[in-house]
């Protein structure tokens, strides 16, 4: 993971964003909570408050209001996410990146159909975030 | 005019409230604007600015959905988001389609983005198949010869060969098996996702790299956005100009589009475009001062070009009058969208189409989120083949710089894509028939090899699964059928075979000897 990161920092500039604040990961998780979404996982919680939200090319990672409002995770779940077992934390011009409780694995899906395209386990983020980063 | 305290005094005290409840609420939210004007509803949609139109097409989309159980509000959100789509240039289709196959989309990823995702290591006994798996760890005494790779009778590989950036590291492939002395009948048994991971095996830097890129070059996307620079930079520069962008903003996102096809906004370096007091300075602490480098002069692009290179790209950094660098996310980010969804792909006469520049359209982020992929939706039931998506009405945009049908460029990528479509089409074969065969190839190759055999019942199941699928084949398209002739022609042997162990089949059913 630590590789990852130090990838993200020197391809997306991540060094100016201010770091993820427990209040509002306690907020955020609330509202997801609300709206009927799993739990964020605590890998993927430990990653946010290294880097909360990044933007890579035609793909990103949603954050807990981030400074591109674009990548809320909470307000994207309300616009494109249906489900009571998947919680979504990333995109691309051809799938979601969610996170499936029911399974506990990380899934890429196709946002047209919805067709797991491919799994990661939970405890393999990094793969998973590359997958939809594209690096 | 009403008496006071009679039932029409009431009536109109109630209205001016409500009224002034919705301008308060306006207030707060400018976007609620566009769901209660049911009138100039569109104006309003254009007039509002960007962040608050694209709140108001989303609370739309809401208001649009089945789950909305007001059936007024929800044929009136219908209504208003076709008139505002009409004047984006956009229309929503709903399709009820035969989607692709997840591998055929996996391909399609592949080949667009130009990177490979990497197997988890403790997933590769599930995702990769066995013959893959041991024939890579059983190498041979010797080197076979080039020639003994036999892709073009690769099943699978067929797949992949269909995209012109697969065709071309077909060589890359074959001299890695060769040097690692593998078994040349293993690319007849290969599955789609073994050919992921051998592409994987041989272009990655390390073993711990990830996603691997297999392109020498650059990727389709990012040759798609070089592309659109270059043909129309002037127009961009335009259009972003009329958005009141910053000048330094708009060259640095072209230079970074032109040179490296990127997009992303937040990793863009904004650089001056003349030497200022504190550029000069900082060139001269870094010993880089040059002749001619004065203040007021343009800097030379070959020497932004240089330093971006080298990673001192700040020493150039444009400043606000306060000295604060400017940065690139405090402008657009762009994204390539696919302007017709890849997973209903099953309607291209060849797959490889998806990936064409006239299937490519460059557009802002926050507008691919919201509207062109606005009714994107996971759920939790199964794959939903009814989808409903926003395509626009001109197959000719390739850019969409805003909301406003003037902030569209038009180019029309068809003319030039026959030749390219010969080579391609040369190589279109169907899934079904592809994976047909393979599971022949494997079958063959188990009885050789493995010393395997096989139920009689569970074969002529697969053999009337087969008849059943060519019934259905022969329902598809004109355009299918056309292409099966001339997929079918190509293993004329592999028919040949497989019709002799149908025969086979068919005899022992009758007798019920299981061979």
């Amino acid at each position: 993971m630590e590789k990852f990161i130090k990838t993200i920092q020197k391809e997306c500039a991540l060094k100016k964003q201010k770091p993820l604040e427990t209040a509002k990961l306690i907020v955020a998780q609330k509202a997801l909570s609300k709206e009927g979404y799993p739990l964020l996982p605590a890998d993927f919680i430990d990653f946010l408050k290294i880097c909360n939200g990044v933007k890579g090319e035609d793909s990103a990672v949603l954050g807990i209001e981030p400074e591109d409002r674009l990548l809320d995770i909470v307000s994207f779940n309300k616009a494109h996410n249906a489900s009571e077992n998947k919680v979504i934390l990333g995109y691309d011009d051809f799938c979601f990146l969610v996170f499936d409780a029911s399974k506990q694995c990380y899934l890429l899906l196709d946002r047209e159909d919805g067709e797991e395209l491919d799994d990661f386990s939970k405890d393999s983020l990094a793969y998973a975030l590359s997958a939809i980063l594209h690096f | 005019m009403a008496k006071k305290g009679s039932k029409y005094a009431r009536k109109h005290f109630v209205e001016i409230k409500e009224e002034k409840n919705i301008e308060r609420e306006i207030a707060q939210k400018p976007h609620l604007e566009v769901i209660y004007d049911d009138v100039t509803f569109v104006e309003t949609f254009h007039r509002l600015p960007k962040e608050d139109a694209l709140n108001a097409y989303a609370m739309l989309i809401e208001l649009a959905k089945e789950k909305n159980k007001n059936k007024e509000s929800r044929s009136d959100a219908r209504y208003k988001l076709e008139k505002i789509n009409k004047s984006m240039g956009l229309y929503v289709v709903e399709r009820d389609g035969e989607h692709l196959p997840k591998e055929e989309k996996l391909i399609v990823r592949m080949d667009v983005y130009g990177r490979i995702d990497r197997i988890e290591p403790r997933f590769k006994e599930q995702k990769l198949s066995p013959y893959y798996r041991e024939l890579m760890q059983r190498p041979l005494g010797k080197h076979p010869k080039m020639e003994e790779y036999d892709f073009e009778n690769s099943p699978s590989w067929k797949l992949y060969a269909r995209f012109q950036g697969f065709r071309k590291i077909e060589k890359e492939l074959k001299v890695y098996l060769r040097q690692h002395k593998i078994d040349p009948q293993i690319v007849k048994l290969m599955t789609p996702r073994d050919f992921s991971d051998l592409i994987v095996q041989t272009f990655q830097k390390d073993e711990t790299e990830r996603r691997v890129s297999f392109v020498s070059n650059c990727s389709v996307k990012d040759q798609f956005v070089k592309d659109i620079a270059a043909m129309h930079g002037g127009q961009i520069a335009e259009i972003w100009r009329k958005k009141g962008y910053d000048e330094r903003y708009i060259r640095s996102q072209l230079n970074a589009m032109r040179r490296f096809g990127s997009t992303n906004s937040s990793k863009l370096i904004i650089t001056e475009i003349y030497f200022t007091d504190r550029v000069l300075a900082d060139l001269k602490a870094e010993n880089l001062l040059y002749e001619g480098f004065e203040k007021g002069k343009k800097i030379p692009q070959h020497f932004v070009d240089y330093l971006i290179d080298e990673g001192m790209g700040d020493l150039i950094a444009a400043r606000d009058e306060h000295g604060k660098k400017l940065l690139g996310s405090q402008f657009a980010s762009y994204e390539v969208h696919h302007k017709y969804a890849v997973s209903e792909g099953g309607y291209l006469t060849n797959i490889a189409y998806s990936n064409y520049r006239n299937n490519l359209c460059l557009v802002p982020a926050d507008i691919h989120a919201k509207i062109l992929h606005g009714n994107d939706q996971v759920s939790d039931g199964k794959n939903d083949t009814h989808s409903r998506r926003t395509e626009f009405i001109d197959d000719d945009v390739c850019f969409m710089g805003g909301l406003e049908k003037s902030d569209q460029i038009l180019h029309d990528f068809n003319k030039n894509k026959s030749k390219r479509m010969k080579k391609d089409d040369v190589h279109n074969v169907t899934y079904d028939d592809c994976m047909r065969e393979l599971a022949l190839n494997q079958r063959l190759y188990d009885e050789r090899h493995r010393k395997v055999r096989f139920n009689v019942d569970e074969e002529v199941a697969e053999v009337n699964k087969f008849y059943q699928n060519r019934k259905r084949f022969a329902k598809k398209v004109k355009a299918d059928r056309r292409l099966r002739k001339i997929t079918n022609t190509a293993s004329a042997n592999e028919k040949k075979i497989m019709r002799a162990k149908l025969n086979m089949l068919m005899k022992s059913k009758t007798d019920g000897k299981i061979y």
